[in-house]
C-alpha cells in the first residue's frame, strides 16, 4: 500500500508537469499543440547533448534545455500559429507535421536508436518494498516547486492574471489594456520552458528516442480532456488520478492494462461530462 | 534471429529514410553490367546495417582480388524499413528493376516471411543472415524445389531453444541454486513466444517454478511498480523478456538497484552499443544471443573482419551484430559457389552452395563453422532435418559446429563476456553488487 | 477650438459590409452624450470602432491626438475606458481579479482606483471574492464599469448601460455615471435604445439609424422633436 502511494505520487508529479504546459496553451491560446510532445523529446536530447556529451553540470543542461524550449515555443507561435491563426485545423495539422519534422531532425543529429539518460542525481532509497531513486525524487520535488511557482505566477502577477483573462475572454482582456499577442507569446514561451523541463525529467525516467514524443503527448491530451481546460488545480488533480490509476493497475491488476483505464476514463468523461471534470461551462 | 522483432520505426513515415531510399535507388540506376548483389533489410537499424556492412566488406575484398567470374561485384540496396509491405516491395524492386544475381538479407522474421513467396516466384539465390524462424526451414523440408535458392546461415530458433534449456539447468539451477522465477514479459508476439519457451520447456526441464508472470505494455515509462511487484512475488530471480525499448527496462533495473538477480532474453544487450545506449546503466544484465556474440573471443578471420569494419565505419553499430559476420562469410561463400557453378543458375549454384563449408579455428579448435546440414540429414538431439540451415552443434564438446547460441553477461564496469556454454565462456555468471546473495 | 473627442467621417466594415457610414460627432470634456438607436443600428460597432476593434476609415481624435492605427491596449492606455454591452468579463475570476486585470495599463493607480470603484459600487466590495459567472446582470454591469474605471480613463464609453436591468439598478447606474462626471470630470459616451433614460443622463443626443447619424441636438432641442418621439418614445 505504502509503495503504491509513494510510486503514485512520484509518477503523478511528473505527469502534472508534462500536462501543465499543454493545458496552458490550450486554455490561453485555444490551440491543441500537437508538437508539445516533440518539445519534450527535443529538450531531452538537448539535455543529453549538453550534460552527457559535453559534460556540463546537470543544472546547466536543464536550464539550457528550458531556455531553448522556450525559444522553440516562441518560434512556433510566431512562425506557425500566428500566421495561421484563423484556421484551427491548419494550426493543428501543422503542429503535427512539426512534430514529425522534429523527429526526423533528431534522427539526423542523434541517430535512430534509443539512449538512456544518466540519473541527474544517482542513488536510491528503499522505503518498504518500494525503491525510489534520488533522480525521480528530485524530479518530483522540482515538478511541485515549478507547479506551485506557476500557480502563484498566474494568481498573483499582472501578466499571470492577464493570461487567465485572455483564456476566458479575449475581447474583455483587450479592452482592459492587455496585449493579446504579447500574452500569447509569453504563454508559448512558458509552455515551451515547462515542456522542456518536463522533457528532461521524462527522459531521465525512461529513455531518449526519436519516437518518445508520442507517450507524453497522449498523457497531456488525456489530462486535458479529463481535467477540462483552464484549471491548473484541475490539471494537478487529474494528473494524480491518471498517475495513481496506472500505478494501481500495474501493481494490483495487470501491467498490460496500464493505459487502458486511462482510455476508459477519457471515454467516460467525454460521455458524461464533455467539458471535463474541472472544465468551465461555456458562458 | 527468429522471433525477435525490433520495432525501432514506430513511425512509418520517416522523411530521412524516404530520402535515403530514393537516393540509393538513383545511385543503383546507374549500375553497369557487373555481377549485382542486392541487399534487403532496414537501412536504419543496427540489424540491417550489420548485414549491409558485412556484405560491403566482403564485396570490397572480393573486388580487390579480381571479382567473381571475371566481373566486379556491384551492391544495390533496398530498404524494408522493418515493415512487411515495404519488404515485399523492396524484394520486387531488386528482382525486377535491378535484376540482381544474388540477394543478401538482414530482414527480421516477419519481413522475410513477407517476401518469401516472391523468392519462390523469382528463384533468385537468397541468403538470410538474421531471420531464424524454423518455419522457413520446414518449408524447405516440404517443398525443396521451390525453396532451394534460399539459405539461412544462422542457427534456427529450434536449435537455439534446445541449448538454452541446458543453460537453465546447468547455470540457473545447479550453479545459482535458483528454484523459482517471476517472468517479466513485454506484451508482444515475441514476448509471448519466448514466454512459451521458458514456461513450457525450460522451467519444467530445469525444475524451475514460475511463480508469476507479469506482462507489461511496451510503452511503460516507469518500471518501479513492476519491479516492486516482482520482488514481492518471492521468486528467486527475475526472468526478463524484452525486445522493444529494452534499454529502458534494463537501465531501470540498474537505476532502481532491484534487489533480485535477473537474466532473460533481452535484445538491447546483444549489441556492443548497449553500454552507451544505457549511459552505463546496464550492468548485471545477461541474455541469450546468437553467435558470434558481443564479448565472445573470435577466430583470426572473424577478428580481421571486425578490425576492417571498425576502420571503415565510425557510426553505430560500433561492432557488427552476429548477422554482420554471417553476411561477411556467407556472401564470400555464395560468390565462391557461383565461381564453381559458373553463375547463379539455381540448379548448379544451389548444389555448389550446399557444398560450401568454412571451418574457422581458434587455438587449434573448431570455433565457428559456416557449413550446411545435408538435405536429408537428421540432427540427433532435436530429431529434425535442417536443409539449407547453418550447421550448428548443440551438444558438448561442440566439435561438429559452433553452438546455436551463447549466454552473455554485461558487468557493472561496462565489460561483457560469454558465460555459457563452458567451451566459449570467458567470464562467470554473476549477480550485480547490490543483490544480496 | 479643439473638442475633447472628435470623430470625423468614421466608417466601419465587417469584411466587405459597411456597418457605419461616415459618422461625425464631437464631445466636449466633461460632457455626457448618448447615441440612440434601435437594435442593429450600429451603436456597438461605433463604440468598438473607437476602441480600435473594427476595420475603419476616417479619423478619431482624443484631445487632438489621432487614435487611428493604435492597438486596443494602446487606446486604453491613452485614456479610454470601455464597458461593452455583453460585459466581456472573466467569468471564472473573482470580482477583485476582474478589476485588477482592468488595471493592466495603470498599475500605479490600483489602490486609488479600487477605492473609487468600491465607493461607487459598495456591492462590489461586499462581493470581492465572488466569481462573476455566479453574479446577476446588474452586478456584472457594475464589475464591467468598475473594470473600465481601473484604467483611469478620461473618456468612458458605455454600451447600453441599462439593457435588461431592473429600474432600480438603472437609476443606480445613472447616478454613478453622473457622479463620475461631476466628481472626476470624466467625459462619457453611452449608447441607448431607451431615449427616456438617455435624456435623464445626457446633455446631447445623436440618433443612429442604419449606421448613419440621422438626428442630433441637445436634450432641450430634441425633447419635442416629433421624429424622435415617434421612433423612440413610442413604447
Amino acid at each position: 500500500m505504502l509503495e503504491i502511494i509513494i510510486q503514485g505520487v512520484l509518477l503523478s508529479g511528473l505527469y502534472a508537469l508534462i500536462a501543465v504546459g499543454f493545458t496552458l496553451i490550450f486554455s490561453v491560446g485555444r490551440v491543441l499543440n500537437l508538437a508539445y510532445g516533440a518539445y519534450i523529446m527535443v529538450a531531452g536530447y538537448i539535455y543529453f547533448y549538453f550534460s552527457q556529451l559535453l559534460g556540463l553540470p546537470p543544472i546547466a543542461g536543464l536550464l539550457l534545455a528550458g531556455i531553448l524550449g522556450a525559444c522553440m515555443g516562441l518560434l512556433k507561435y510566431n512562425l506557425i500559429v500566428k500566421p495561421l491563426k484563423a484556421d484551427h485545423i491548419a494550426v493543428e495539422i501543422s503542429t503535427l507535421i512539426l512534430a514529425v519534422v522534429l523527429q526526423s531532425a533528431v534522427i539526423l543529429c542523434f541517430g535512430n536508436s534509443a539512449k538512456i539518460l544518466l540519473p541527474i542525481i544517482p542513488g536510491v532509497i528503499h522505503i518498504g518494498n518500494a525503491t525510489v531513486t534520488y533522480n525521480v525524487l528530485v524530479a518530483t520535488i522540482a515538478s511541485w516547486l515549478i507547479l506551485i511557482g506557476l500557480y502563484l505566477f498566474i494568481k498573483r502577477t499582472h501578466v499571470g492574471r492577464a493570461m487567465m483573462a485572455v483564456s476566458m475572454d479575449t475581447k474583455g482582456a483587450s479592452i482592459s489594456g492587455v496585449d493579446i499577442d504579447k500574452i500569447n507569446m509569453i504563454t508559448w514561451g512558458i509552455s515551451g520552458f515547462l515542456g522542456a523541463i518536463a522533457g528532461v525529467f521524462f527522459a531521465s525516467y525512461t529513455q531518449l528516442s526519436p519516437t518518445m514524443w508520442v507517450a507524453p503527448l497522449i498523457i497531456a491530451i488525456a489530462i486535458v480532456i479529463v481535467g477540462g481546460i483552464g484549471s491548473i488545480i484541475g490539471t494537478l488533480v487529474v494528473a494524480h488520478i491518471i498517475g495513481f490509476m496506472e500505478i494501481i493497475s500495474v501493481a494490483l491488476i495487470s501491467p498490460q492494462l496500464r493505459g487502458v483505464f486511462t482510455m476508459l476514463l477519457i471515454i467516460l468523461v467525454l460521455v458524461i461530462r464533455p467539458k471535463g471534470l474541472f472544465g468551465r461551462e461555456e458562458l | 534471429m527468429a522471433l525477435i522483432l525490433i520495432m525501432e520505426d514506430l513511425m512509418k513515415f520517416n522523411f530521412i529514410k524516404v530520402v535515403a531510399t530514393m537516393a540509393s535507388f538513383m545511385l543503383a540506376a546507374t549500375a553497369s553490367a557487373d555481377i549485382k548483389v542486392g541487399f534487403i533489410g532496414s537501412l536504419s537499424s543496427d540489424t540491417g546495417l550489420s548485414t549491409l556492412r558485412g556484405a560491403e566488406i566482403a564485396i570490397d575484398e572480393l573486388n580487390a582480388s579480381g571479382g567473381v567470374l571475371g566481373h566486379q561485384i556491384k551492391l544495390v540496396t533496398a530498404d524494408t524499413r522493418q515493415d512487411v509491405t515495404e519488404g515485399v516491395k523492396a524484394y520486387e524492386y531488386l528482382a525486377e528493376t535491378e535484376e540482381v544475381d544474388f540477394i543478401i538479407s538482414g530482414s527480421i522474421d516477419d519481413v522475410s516471411l513477407g517476401w518469401l513467396p516472391r523468392m519462390q516466384e523469382y528463384q533468385i539465390p537468397t541468403l538470410d543472415t538474421w531471420t531464424s524462424y524454423i518455419g522457413i526451414i520446414d518449408m524447405l523440408v516440404e517443398d525443396y524445389d521451390s525453396m532451394k535458392p534460399y539459405f539461412m546461415n544462422i542457427a534456427s530458433d529450434e536449435a537455439l531453444a534446445t541449448l538454452y534449456i541446458d543453460f537453465g539447468k546447468d547455470v540457473l539451477v545447479d550453479q545459482m541454486g535458483w528454484k523459482s522465477t517471476v517472468i517479466l514479459q513485454e506484451d508482444t508476439a515475441f514476448g509471448g513466444a519466448i514466454h512459451g519457451l521458458i514456461s513450457q520447456a525450460m522451467a519444467p526441464v530445469a525444475g524451475i517454478e514460475v511463480v508469476e508472470t507479469i506482462v507489461y505494455d511496451v510503452a511503460t515509462v516507469d518500471f518501479a511498480p513492476l519491479y516492486s511487484r516482482a520482488v514481492a512475488s518471492g521468486a528467486d530471480f527475475i526472468y526478463l523478456i524484452s525486445s522493444v525499448n529494452s534499454q529502458v527496462v534494463s537501465s531501470q533495473y540498474v537505476k532502481l538497484q532491484v534487489p533480485l538477480g535477473m537474466t532473460g532474453v533481452n535484445v538491447a544487450p546483444m549489441g556492443q552499443d548497449y553500454w552507451a545506449d544505457t549511459g552505463g546503466m546496464g550492468g548485471g544484465m545477461s541474455t541469450l544471443t546468437p553467435i558470434p556474440a558481443v564479448g565472445m573471443k573470435l577466430d583470426p578471420a572473424s577478428q580481421a573482419f571486425v578490425d576492417t569494419y571498425q576502420a571503415k565505419y565510425t557510426s553505430r553499430p560500433i561492432v557488427p551484430h552476429f548477422n554482420g559476420f554471417n553476411a561477411y562469410h556467407g556472401l564470400k561463400q555464395a560468390m565462391a559457389a557461383a565461381e564453381e557453378a559458373g553463375g547463379f543458375n539455381n540448379t548448379t549454384w544451389v548444389t555448389a552452395m550446399e557444398k560450401q563449408d568454412l571451418i574457422l579455428e581458434l587455438d587449434g579448435e573448431l570455433w565457428l563453422r559456416y557449413g550446411w546440414w545435408g538435405n536429408d540429414e537428421i540432427e540427433p538431439r532435436t530429431g529434425r532435418k535442417y536443409p539449407h540451415n547453418l550447421r550448428f552443434d548443440i551438444t558438448e564438446p561442440f566439435d561438429d559446429g559452433a553452438p546455436s547460441m551463447v549466454v552473455i553477461q554485461w558487468y557493472e564496469d561496462g565489460t561483457n563476456a560469454v558465460v555459457y556454454p563452458d567451451k566459449y565462456a570467458n567470464g562467470k555468471f554473476t549477480l550485480p553488487s547490490w543483490v544480496k546473495k | 477650438m479643439m473638442d475633447f473627442l472628435e470623430i470625423d467621417k468614421l466608417s466601419a466594415f465587417y469584411g466587405k459590409a459597411k456597418a457605419l457610414h461616415e459618422v461625425s460627432l464631437t464631445v466636449k470634456q466633461g460632457e455626457i452624450i448618448a447615441i440612440i438607436g434601435a437594435n442593429g443600428a450600429g451603436k456597438s460597432t461605433f463604440l468598438d470602432s473607437i476602441m480600435g476593434l473594427t476595420k475603419t476609415e476616417g479619423d478619431i481624435r482624443l484631445e487632438g491626438q489621432s487614435l487611428i492605427g493604435r492597438s486596443t491596449p494602446q487606446i486604453v492606455e491613452s485614456g479610454v475606458g470601455y464597458a461593452p454591452e455583453r460585459f466581456n468579463l472573466f467569468p471564472y475570476m473573482s470580482v477583485y481579479d476582474n478589476l485588477l486585470v482592468g488595471a493592466f495599463t495603470a498599475r500605479t493607480d490600483i489602490e486609488k482606483n479600487i477605492k473609487v470603484v468600491e465607493n461607487l459600487f459598495p456591492r462590489l466590495k461586499e462581493r470581492r471574492n465572488q466569481e462573476t459567472h455566479t453574479q446577476s446582470g446588474g452586478e456584472r454591469q457594475m464589475v464591467s464599469l468598475g473594470r473600465a474605471l481601473m484604467s483611469s480613463p478620461r473618456l468612458l464609453i458605455v454600451d447600453e448601460p441599462t439593457i435588461g436591468l431592473a429600474p432600480k439598478i438603472c437609476i443606480e447606474i445613472a447616478s454613478v455615471l453622473k457622479r463620475l462626471r461631476d466628481e472626476f470630470n470624466t467625459t462619457i459616451v453611452i449608447t441607448e435604445q431607451n431615449a427616456n433614460f438617455a435624456m435623464t443622463l445626457a446633455e446631447r443626443l445623436y440618433v443612429l439609424e442604419s449606421g448613419s447619424i440621422k438626428i442630433q441636438g441637445s436634450v432641450e432641442e430634441l425633447k419635442n422633436d416629433p421624429q424622435l418621439t415617434e421612433a423612440y418614445f413610442g413604447h
